[in-house]
């Protein structure tokens, strides 16, 4: 079994280890013995998303995420498509902004986006920084993890997690990111897959069955991430109730 | 009013000095009876600010002591801090009651994130930026707001002095009016097509957003880069050094040695010929200062756990670029080793745990034969283990000790002759306590 990751804009939004998701796709994947293809794309490349099992795109700086916009908008319909037709996607950081209908700038310029879903990014003027604790209904694990942005979203339809601790989608918020199908959006940025191996073991087992429904899994080995993820937790977040 | 806060925090500064405290308390003291206290210092004639992600104590450790040996009178704030109130100190110490300052030279490192509030009261007529990447981002955001907030400082009348070879450092001298000295290092034999570094800050042209090509890289995001569809490329150097060997470099047809071979120094030691010679010293007088450096570059510190030497890599959590020349250090010993890697804190200055720089260190460099095995040491070090497995280290070389009481331990246990340690200043206080107890 061959399985191809689009990372777009690898050189463009790549601003918090979000290179460390590749990785640990990569090496789970070809644990099970399958053969895995990382494309590497920018805004040089055409995109064909009928090529990819698998898209993530991370965050950036507000700038790096406008030029990547300029050029990813023209794969709107594809994009909408591909979510729809079932298939994986992964966005971290202020990338989740780009799938909503606009961001409204501070200046309070209306910036376009690919309109997948209905929800509008504010931008602040003032950073939300914070550590982050979150639950998502398909899982027992919490979710651990860090946020960095200057965007809020109100609207989201679909969330994907129960604020525990951190920003969320705006300050105070109860919810955070968004799950439609495959589709996987957090503001979480850097490596969530590594620090929350149950969601990495998910989607790797997740993505292999929507290709080969009968497929043996061999054993995940995800010692060290799954330790670091309980420390973590217990030493900083032991009042949590989980 | 304004003197006799001075006269206070000055007798201040002076009775915590005897007590051999040196401390900020007189900056900040001043900074709560008078928040405008700053605006009332009276400058001398070389005021230069030094700011950048890594550099700036040295920078102005080597003007300190190169205007010095010249005969200046020099005032500085290394030994203090370089935020508003170590600046504030440092003034303080070194005016009279009427705010004025009784030296020839100032020379001020500041903190990125603090440039705005020290240029709003005192502006340098020199600026000498040295470089900028990502660095503490949980306190900075990213490199981009930082650029806007020193951008935002800088008027034309300050002459800046900038790196040639950091582009989002050459992006200061796109808008500016006044004067501009570059200085940078040309092609070295260790220069490289590809960085040592995979996630750069800036590869793409800050005027047209094409992207850049880089003829080579020195490390990091540091080369020689020009913009294929406009005119945005590396300015030529008004004093560019070229490497002779890994100990010296000439610049100005002159010669200048080192001792620590590492291409970082060439920039420091780049940016303080250039200012030198631009605020009038001697050709000579600052070739000679640079050869005869009273302050020392810093060499590593070395120990002895029984027979093992353990040398230690003092490397700051969340820096990516000089956590990585740690590790590219240690790749280029070519005997067989051993590492260690540890911190108990992310950082010692706020309490956010972010690990994400983790993964824009090139740990890759560590996958290698004559390294028998990688300690990993403290409170994350199943999150260091993690990073390291994903470079594809062999787990069984993979060591973990969470409690880094048993760190004189595992040295012993796992350590081969050379042991380097990569530690957080506050991994380097555990073992350095531990060695004293031993």
């Amino acid at each position: 079994m061959i399985i191809t990751i689009g990372y777009l804009y690898y050189d463009l939004l790549n601003l918090y280890g979000e290179n460390g998701n590749i990785k640990a796709l990569k090496k789970q994947l070809e644990d099970q013995g399958i053969n895995v293809t990382i494309k590497f794309l920018t805004i040089d490349d055409d995109l064909d998303f009928n090529k990819y099992d698998f898209v993530y795109i991370g965050a950036g700086t507000e700038n790096n995420q406008k030029i990547a916009l300029k050029h990813l908008i023209k794969y709107k319909n594809d994009i909408k498509k591909y979510i729809e037709d079932n298939k994986f996607f992964l966005s971290t950081g202020n990338s989740i902004e780009l799938f909503g209908k606009h961001i409204l700038d501070n200046n309070k310029t209306k910036i376009k986006t690919l309109g997948t879903f209905k929800y509008q990014t504010i931008i602040e003027d003032f950073r939300m920084i914070d550590e982050a604790v979150f639950k998502a209904s398909l899982f027992d694990e919490p979710f651990i993890g860090f946020q960095n942005q200057y965007g809020v979203i109100k609207d989201i339809q679909e969330p994907f997690f129960k604020v525990i601790k951190g920003v969320g989608s705006y300050p105070n918020s109860t919810t955070e990111g968004i799950n439609y199908k495959n589709f996987y959006g957090t503001y979480l940025i850097g490596p969530i897959l590594i620090r929350n191996p149950h969601f990495l073991k998910h989607l790797v087992k997740e993505v292999i069955l929507s290709k080969d429904k009968k497929f043996k899994f061999k054993k995940f080995n995800l010692n060290f991430e799954t330790t670091a993820h309980s420390n973590f937790l217990e030493r900083h977040y032991s009042e949590i109730s989980i | 009013m304004k003197p006799l806060i001075i006269i206070g925090t000055k007798i201040m500064e002076k009775l915590l000095n005897m007590i051999g405290r040196g401390s900020v308390l007189p900056g900040e003291i001043a900074l709560k009876l008078n928040k405008n206290i700053m605006s009332y210092f009276k400058l001398p004639k070389i005021t230069i600010f030094i700011t950048g992600t890594t550099g700036k104590t040295s920078i102005s450790g080597i003007l300190t002591s190169m205007y010095k040996s010249n005969g200046y009178k020099v005032a500085n704030n290394s030994k203090g801090s370089n935020l508003e109130w170590g600046v504030l100190t440092c003034l303080i110490a070194n005016s009279n009651p009427f705010g004025k300052i009784k030296t020839d030279v100032l020379v001020l490192e500041v903190d990125e994130r603090y440039v705005k509030k020290v240029i709003n009261h005192i502006k340098p007529n020199y600026f000498i930026i040295n470089n900028l990447s990502r660095d503490q981002l949980a306190r900075n955001g990213h490199y981009d707001i930082v650029w806007d907030d020193i951008n935002n400082q800088i008027t034309d009348d300050i002459h800046l002095i900038l790196n040639s070879d950091d582009p989002l450092v050459t992006k200061f001298g796109l808008n500016h009016k006044g004067k501009i000295t570059y200085y940078g290092l040309s092609k070295t034999k260790h220069s490289t097509k590809k960085s040592d570094l995979n996630n750069l800050d800036l590869v793409y042209c800050p005027k047209c957003n094409k992207r850049l090509t880089f003829n080579y890289f020195h490390y990091g995001n540091i080369g020689n880069y020009k913009c294929g569809a406009c005119d945005f490329d590396r300015p030529k150097p008004d004093f560019e050094a070229q490497l002779i060997d890994d100990y010296s470099f000439k610049i100005d047809n002159e010669i200048i040695k080192m001792n620590n071979q590492a291409l970082y120094n060439v920039y420091n030691l780049a940016a303080s010929y250039a200012t030198a010679l631009i605020t009038g010293l001697s050709k000579g007088g600052t070739i000679n200062a640079l050869n005869n450096l009273s302050l020392k570059i810093k060499r590593l510190d070395s120990f002895q756990v029984d027979n093992k030497e353990c040398i230690l890599l003092l490397s700051k959590n969340e820096t990516p670029v000089s956590y990585n020349q740690s590790l590219d250090y240690i790749s280029k010993q070519k005997k067989d080793k051993t590492v260690v890697i540890g911190f108990n804190n992310i950082s010692g200055r706020y309490d956010l745990k972010d690990l994400s720089w983790l993964w824009d260190i090139n740990f890759e460099q560590l996958n290698d034969e004559s390294i028998n095995k990688i300690i990993c040491v403290g409170n994350f070090s199943y999150d260091i283990a993690t990073r390291l497995k994903y470079a594809n280290i062999d787990e069984k070389k993979i060591i973990i000790y969470e409690d880094s009481a048993q760190l004189l331990e595992a040295i012993k246990k796992h350590g081969k002759k050379f042991v380097y340690c990569v530690l957080y200043f506050d991994m380097e206080k555990v073992f350095k306590r531990l060695l004293k107890e031993a």
